[in-house]
């Protein structure tokens, strides 16, 4: 459930009315069903002790502790040997420690203030982004086929991120988790020297050195793994990573004091100060769809949800996997949202596509297959370009689509030789097409046809990277 | 006087109900008959019982705030609707000005289709003045999912205070409005979990208190958190019932109105096994509907689904309303704002349309997805 718990002794309650919380005065008939029962953390009271008459304290039963028959009707007064006004009084002052002590209150004003945008290293593809690129405090999807140039754009964001804020970077680093396999070093490689030649005059400073030092990298092999990751090493790292560059300012500036005092470090400790750590402010997710595409089948339904697999067969069991993924797919987007709204980071993840089929045959819950892909639905990548007929949809269905903030999409399509010769022999030649659109996200408006800003462009891709050219009119 | 009401009807815990039962007393007449000590030691009552047997005999008079309909009626005129900047969109409201206050109103629609920014331009919107026949108020913006854009919400009230300046010449009007200070009447919280939206539902009443010219709430959206943290069905349902009367109490009682966002989902019904002979072309069928089910959405007053048909082109429906039947309108979201759909003479899809369109069945149908969180049996 909710990872955070606070023990009630935070609140300025009596003491009476807490003892009871914590302890319960139970039966020992009630003892016997809900041995450990306790009311004794914020979040036990917020989330088992509604508000309300007297009657709301009556019917609020213990779905927690999934008690027998018998104790269907306990409720909280006469369990706890309170009134329903000293658990109203426990309720709100629960309310109102949650509300000073965690949740972020201000005006839009404030907010518009704090808000920052990681660009994506070409004013173009910024611009079809809505101006900045994509925002920090979200989550950003990547998908399109194999090829498309998801990768690239990827490995240009971890770049981009470490350029200072004036220059359209967040002065990050970056996390690159993947569960297809290796890191593209190589690539990577060529793509840092472009980089650093590309912006020698504005930061002279810059070196490959302290670029690669600020992207790290891991594998997700398994559902396994990347739950952990999630669970426990991304925020560490994170949350190190910041603490880190926090101290890492606070030297640099008693640094710089004593420096002018004249008392000048050799050569080599001032370049290992130079390497520093940047907090994370970018994750990338490579794909966020491979382990669950690839588990699915194999998951054992009554392992980790006891409602399920109750009723035998296959169908079943299919559906309680799917109901297992769905969950842990919720999960996955709430802790990755919690982590970019708590570090002002931007995450993207990478998707994949699934081939939209015609027909309506109903089937399986949860198979892949959708709806008409004729149909001109804006969620769809179905605008058919050039020779691509074949209609695609990311993966991982509505679930997914619901706990993304913003869904970009990278089409590639060939001219095909016999419709637009002209085309395919002048200016485009054998190099493919290539669009990036913006299938919704909550900052850039959605204006196609209407010239700037469209959320749309097609780029391409070269040594240093993805870069944008305008939509032909 | 109508029929004698049978104790049966009171609502008590079901260790008293079983004593008033077992005692004889028919009625709840008979029971306030007898004196309150006799009752006591007849009945064997504890304390607690006789408390809450007492509460429910006799309602105390200041529990009971009566209305007539003319009050409601006067209330309801006084009050000045939200607009969604969308003159059709604004029609889907009983009085054809824009979002209602003292009710609650849902917003449902797939990712992608505005549900967001048209929160974000209603929180504009409530702050328009008075003089210009809007709410003047403020409003509250509650974030469970950080789509908000402070960016966007300025790019909309600069557009919104060009508007306002062009078209009216009164200094005054000019003078008071500034995008900054709409910016400024629009608080923000965000929120990260079932517990902390909880505690923001729970502490509203003390924020629109202190700030009395809120007009507005806006929960976006009020499905998210419950999708992950609660696998429980029961425990949700009995949560968002709680939030559900808590924002429609504040509703009532400030007299704002309340925006609720939500997602959509995929239910999927699979037949029952019905024993022996079970047909092999029993598939389980999907549908795609507003997520947290009838529970939730009996305490809308409102409900309206946005539509993305692409190329810009954006329908909302109303599929629930007291006053109007069910219809369906043509808007757009430009950088500036909500607006018409520009060819309004041709909505790109009518009622019938939709009703029988094959492709749009096929949306509802064919659609198969996996979030069986909601799955509801």
């Amino acid at each position: 459930m909710d990872g955070q718990m606070t023990s009630i002794n935070v609140l300025d309650l009596p003491a009476a009315i807490a003892a009871a919380l914590a302890k319960g005065k139970l039966s020992r008939a009630m003892r016997h069903i809900m041995p450990s029962f306790s009311l004794d953390t914020v979040e036990d009271l917020l989330l088992y002790t509604p508000p309300g008459s007297l009657d709301d304290v009556h019917s609020a039963r213990f779905k927690r502790h999934q008690p027998a028959k018998g104790a269907s009707s306990t409720n909280y007064d006469r369990l706890m040997g309170l009134t329903a006004d000293q658990v109203a009084l426990a309720y709100d002052q629960a309310a109102a420690y949650v509300f000073e002590n965690r949740i972020a209150y201000g005006t839009a004003l404030d907010l518009l203030q704090e808000e920052q945008w990681l660009s994506l290293g070409d004013p173009i593809l910024d611009n079809a982004l809505g101006g900045g690129g994509l925002s920090t405090h979200a989550i950003t999807e990547i998908a399109g086929e194999s090829a498309v140039g998801k990768t690239q754009l990827c490995l240009q964001l971890c770049l981009t991120v470490q350029l200072p804020h004036h220059m359209g970077g967040l002065d990050g680093s970056a996390v690159w988790l993947s569960t297809e396999g290796k890191f593209p070093y190589s690539r990577l490689e060529s793509m840092i020297s472009h980089f650093v030649s590309k912006h020698k005059e504005a930061l002279p400073d810059l070196n490959a050195d302290e670029i690669r030092d600020n992207i790290y990298f891991d594998s997700m092999a398994d559902q396994e793994t990347q739950l952990h990751i999630f669970n426990y090493q991304l925020p560490i790292l994170i949350h190190d990573s910041h603490v880190q560059a926090q101290e890492g300012s606070d030297d640099d500036a008693s640094q710089d004091g004593q420096s002018d005092s004249g008392d000048r470090n050799t050569g080599e400790d001032t370049s290992t100060t130079r390497s520093r750590k940047k907090p994370v402010k970018l994750i990338i997710i490579d794909s966020i769809a491979n382990n669950f595409r690839s588990e699915l089948h194999f998951s054992t339904p009554s392992t980790t949800d006891p409602s399920s697999g109750r009723r035998q067969g296959e169908n079943q069991g299919f559906r309680s996997s799917i109901l297992q993924r769905s969950a842990e797919l919720c999960e996955i987007g709430l802790r990755l949202r919690t982590l970019a709204d708590q570090y002002a980071l931007t995450v993207v993840c990478v998707n994949q596509v699934t081939d939209v089929f015609e027909g309506e045959e109903t089937t399986l819950p949860g198979a892949e297959t959708s709806w008409n892909g004729s149909r001109t639905n804006a969620r769809l990548l179905s605008r058919p370009l050039g020779d691509s007929m074949k209609l695609k949809k990311p993966a991982l269905g509505l679930v997914w689509e619901n706990t993304i903030n913003a869904r970009v999409v990278l089409q590639r399509t060939r001219v095909p030789e016999h419709q637009d010769p002209e085309a395919y022999s002048s200016s485009a030649g054998v190099e493919p097409q290539r669009t990036l659109s913006v299938v919704f996200s909550p900052w850039a408006a959605n204006e196609r046809g209407r010239g700037q800003g469209s959320g749309q462009c097609r780029y391409r891709i070269d040594a240093s990277g993805v870069v944008g050219a305008e939509m032909p009119q | 006087m109508s029929a004698p009401r049978p104790a049966t009807t009171l609502r008590l815990s079901s260790g008293l109900r079983d004593k008033v039962l077992r005692s004889g007393y028919g009625t709840v007449a008979d029971l306030r008959a007898v004196p309150t000590n006799d009752l006591v030691s007849e009945l064997k009552l504890s304390s607690d019982q006789a408390r809450e047997l007492l509460h429910q005999l006799h309602p105390t008079s200041a529990s009971w705030e009566c209305f007539t309909a003319t009050q409601t009626l006067e209330l309801e005129q006084r009050s000045t609707p939200i607009t969604t900047s969308s003159p059709a969109l604004d029609s889907l409201f009983g009085g054809g000005l824009g979002v209602p206050p003292g009710k609650i109103t849902e917003i449902c629609g797939l990712p992608g289709t505005g549900k967001t920014q048209l929160g974000i331009q209603l929180c504009v919107n409530a702050q328009m003045p008075t003089a210009m026949g809007g709410a003047g108020g403020t409003s509250i913006y509650v974030d469970t999912e950080g789509s908000f854009i402070a960016k966007r919400a300025l790019q909309f009230a600069t557009a919104c205070f060009e508007k306002l300046s062009t078209a009216n010449n009164n200094q005054e009007i000019r003078a008071a409005l500034d995008s900054k200070d709409l910016m400024q009447g629009i608080q923000y919280c965000r929120v990260h979990s079932p517990v902390e939206l909880i505690a923001m539902v729970r502490m509203l009443d003390g924020i629109v208190r202190s700030h009395p010219k809120t007009k507005l709430i806006v929960v976006d959206s009020i499905a998210f958190l419950f999708r992950s943290n609660l696998s429980d069905i029961n425990m949700r349902t009995k949560l968002v019932a709680t939030l559900g009367r808590q924002l429609s109490d504040l509703a009532r009682t400030y007299n704002v109105a309340v925006v609720v966002i939500n997602q959509m989902t995929t239910k999927v019904d699979v037949p029952k096994a019905s024993g022996l002979g079970q047909s092999q072309d029993m598939h389980p069928t999907s549908l795609i509907q507003p997520a947290l089910g009838e529970t939730w959405g009996n305490m809308c007053t409102h409900r309206i689904r946005l539509y993305n048909h692409g190329d810009g082109q954006r329908t909302a429906r109303l599929f629930k309303s007291p006053t109007i039947q069910e219809q369906t309108v043509a808007f757009q979201i430009l950088s500036t704002g909500i607006s018409d759909a520009e060819d309004m003479d041709r909505p790109p899809y009518d009622d019938a349309e939709l009703e029988f369109d094959p492709e749009e069945s096929l949306l509802l149908w064919g659609a198969i997805d996996d979030d069986a969180l909601y799955m509801v049996t």
